[in-house]
């Protein structure tokens, strides 16, 4: 019970405390002066540049002027805009007229001459307009109808190609030649398995002359001396009845044993 | 106060619809009891101050509507109550409880009794934060004790009788808590 009794006298006195708190002091003029500072900014961000002078004016009479306002630059505007409404189209006189010297055909020399006459005389007729005046300036108008019509008749070409650069022309020529060992010197895996093959073929090459002289020694040895042992023992083994007579001219040499280097590998 | 007479002029010649509404009267008359309602729920002066100057604001957008309203009080605290629970979705309150607990004690008391006497409003300002929604904010606004439940209801948007139970409910709670706090 004596519980209860705290909590509730803590419980009003917080309440308390909640109702009894004072305001800050100058918090109304500090309330006061930032309504007034917000007025204004929002009084000048609606009036604007005119809001002084329409600042008492009735919101009916405010209106009224404003729609006649309106009508009377509406009816200013339109002979404006008669008199200059073509003056973009005297300007794409020039570039017109490039444009067509540009795409002039090589291939329809007819064509060409047209063009380029056609263009020569557009020209000619807005450097006319320019200089006479407003008789001028309706010519080029017609003029420059002409020159959109035989623009959008003349054949359109791609561009010229782009120049090549070293590498492209490089590898141009390379291919253009069709050399399959140039093309395959360019893979180092095949240019490894040719120098490999050279080797091969420059050693068989000088390893057959040795053999073919050791030989080539032994015979002379045999046919330079000949002995009554020897003509007897090739009478006996029967070398000379069937052999060919080798002449002296005819023996082999190292260097007419030379035989041009094949691809084949020896047996 | 001559500031205060120019903006009464000001405001009058902005009007223009035969309603000559003082927002400055407007502002003497009712700041206060604003600020209070305002601080009851966010429980920091600062903050209350900006939220009363926001809603004097509102009244400033809405001057057209002031011809309309028929109880201008009621009107301000709503707004001002309404501004509050905005400001309270960003700021905590529970943050400036220790300070408000501690102005609530008084300063005759010992430093330990001091000492026990705030951390008991602490708690009483800690179990009502966790009083459901519509009870707390009943028993926040009764604690001003300067509006009718008629005037109440109008402001939370809920009849009278819905207000007397959700009072009584929260009060009963609120006791209930305590006790177990204090016996735990």
């Amino acid at each position: 019970m004596n519980s209860m009794k705290n909590s509730d006298e803590a419980i009003e006195k917080v309440l308390a405390g909640l109702r009894n708190v004072e305001a800050p002091v100058g918090m109304e003029r500090r309330v006061l002066d930032g309504l007034e500072k917000r007025a204004a900014r929002r009084s000048e961000m609606s009036s604007g540049w005119f809001g002084p002078v329409w600042r008492g004016v009735p919101g009916a009479y405010a209106a009224c002027a404003v729609g006649v306002a309106g009508v009377a630059v509406v009816m200013l505007m339109v002979p404006v805009v008669r008199r200059f409404g073509h003056a973009p189209v005297q300007a794409h006189i020039g570039v017109g007229s490039v444009n067509s010297v540009r795409h002039i055909s090589p291939t329809e020399p007819a064509k060409d001459g047209e063009n380029s006459l056609q263009s020569s005389r557009v020209r000619l007729k807005a450097g006319d307009a320019r200089v006479a005046g407003p008789v001028g300036a309706i010519n080029s108008v017609t003029d420059s109808d002409a020159i959109a019509l035989s623009e959008t008749r003349a054949a359109s070409f791609p561009a010229p190609p782009m120049p090549l650069t070293d590498q492209e022309r490089l590898l141009l020529r390379l291919s253009q030649k069709n050399d399959s060992v140039e093309l395959a010197m360019l893979d180092p895996r095949l240019r490894e398995l040719e120098e490999a093959q050279e080797k091969t073929e420059f050693q068989r090459f000088f390893a057959r002359p040795v053999l073919k002289e050791a030989l080539g020694q032994s015979a002379d040895a045999a046919t330079a001396v000949p002995t009554d042992e020897t003509d007897r023992l090739k009478t006996d083994s029967g070398i000379d009845q069937g052999a060919p007579q080798v002449s002296e001219s005819e023996k082999v040499t190292p260097a007419q044993t030379v035989t041009p280097p094949t691809m084949e590998t020896p047996k | 106060m001559a500031l205060v007479e120019g903006w009464s002029l000001a405001l009058s010649s902005m009007e223009g619809v035969g309603s000559e509404t003082d927002l400055t009267a407007m502002v003497e008359s009712y700041s206060s009891l604003l600020f209070r309602v305002v601080h009851s729920v966010l429980r920091n002066q600062a903050e209350a101050e900006d939220v009363v100057q926001d809603a004097f604001v509102r009244v400033l957008e809405h001057r057209r509507r002031l011809p309309e309203v028929r109880e201008t009080r009621v009107w301000l605290i709503r707004i001002a109550w309404n501004l509050a629970l905005d400001r309270r979705r960003r700021i905590k309150p529970e943050q400036f409880d220790e300070g408000f607990a501690e102005g609530l004690v008084s300063r005759e008391l010992p430093a330990d009794q001091a000492l026990n006497e705030a951390r008991r409003m602490k708690a009483v300002l800690r179990e009502m934060e966790r009083l459901p929604r519509a009870e707390r904010d009943v028993l926040t606004l009764a604690a001003i004790e300067e509006l009718r439940m008629a005037e109440m209801a109008e402001v939370l948007g809920r009849s009278e009788s819905a207000v007397r139970a959700l009072l009584f409910r929260a009060r009963t709670r609120l006791r209930e808590r305590l006790e177990e706090g204090r016996r735990g």
